[in-house]
């Protein structure tokens, strides 16, 4: 008994005496680990009606390092030579890239009387859930994560849609290209080929647009090609 | 996160391949929304295509994060 106590006791000192060394300025060890139960019932009442009732447990856990990005004076420590770094090109870095994702859809129906003629009555959902750190976490935001994991991924696009929508993002493209050429000079926003290029689309009194002559050529063509896309086609309308 | 109208359109197919090529083309978070009419106070779209229905045929208006 004596020997026991003893014993405890050299090892609370012990225990003390390692966590009273210094902090390390972060650890490069990342656990993760997610459980997830889903379970689904689906059944018809007398009536046709049919009832869908949803179970769902998840569970998650994470040993997450945190990198030690400023000391104590607020000096970066990017130069500190991590050993395990998420990197995209040379510039940006962040923590380890951990991607999880669980995505589900269920449904049911039913028919009353014949089959064929019968009322028909259906019900049905969905769910989606990811945990993702580090670039790819960055990814996911810049992208619209939900869509990754999200049970109708493409919006339910089907392939003849795709396809429209690459010949639709071809044709813009190429009327950026031509708007562009109508509209510069010497690299520069031109104010009477501007004007005529913006009749009648509805874009004369924004103040963006009244800005722009006599600036740089790339201020309008990255602005067609994102805040204006949709206004392309009017826009090239006015080409003359 | 604030959202925008992009476009509104009565075909459906139009504005489904509209939407999925500006989500090729790099907007965030683009979905389409039925609703049997809109009032457009302020929006992107070319003034014609401001509509308010007035033939109850359902409009689909593609809205995107801002």
């Amino acid at each position: 008994m004596y020997y026991n106590r003893k014993i405890s006791v050299l090892v609370l000192l012990v225990v003390i005496i390692i966590s009273a060394c210094s902090t390390p300025h972060h650890t490069n060890t990342l656990i993760f680990g997610t459980n997830t139960k889903f379970a689904i019932d689906i059944a018809a009442d007398p009536t046709g009606n049919p009832s869908l009732t949803v179970g769902y447990k998840r569970q998650e856990a994470v040993w997450m390092p945190l990198l030690a990005n400023k000391d104590n004076n607020g000096t970066p420590n990017l130069d500190k030579g991590f050993l395990f770094l998420g990197k995209q090109d040379t510039q940006i870095q962040d923590t380890y890239s951990v991607l999880a994702s669980f995505g589900a859809t269920f449904s049911g129906g039913s028919t009353m009387g014949i089959e064929t003629q019968g009322a028909k009555v259906s019900t049905g959902g969905g769910l989606a859930q990811f945990f993702a750190t580090g670039l790819a976490a960055r990814k996911l935001a810049e992208t619209g994560g939900s869509r990754l994991v999200s049970v109708q991924p493409d919006g339910g696009v089907s392939e003849e849609i795709k396809m429209r929508a690459a010949e639709l993002t071809a044709s813009w493209d190429n009327k950026i290209s031509l708007i562009v050429a109508y509209v510069q000079k010497d690299g520069k926003v031109d104010q009477d080929r501007l004007s005529m290029l913006l009749k009648d689309t509805g874009l004369e009194a924004s103040d963006f647009f009244k800005q722009l002559p006599g600036k740089d050529i790339n201020i309008l063509r990255d602005a067609l090609k994102d805040k204006y896309i949709n206004n392309v086609d009017a826009l090239s309308r006015n080409i003359k | 996160m604030s959202y925008l109208a992009i476009d509104i359109f009565r075909n459906k197919m139009t504005a489904e391949t509209t939407a999925e090529a500006l989500r090729i083309s790099g907007r965030k978070n683009v979905v389409i929304k039925e609703k049997d009419s809109i009032i457009v106070n302020d929006c992107q779209a070319e003034p014609h295509k401001a509509l308010v229905d007035i033939e109850t045929t359902p409009l689909f208006i593609i809205i995107s994060e801002k």
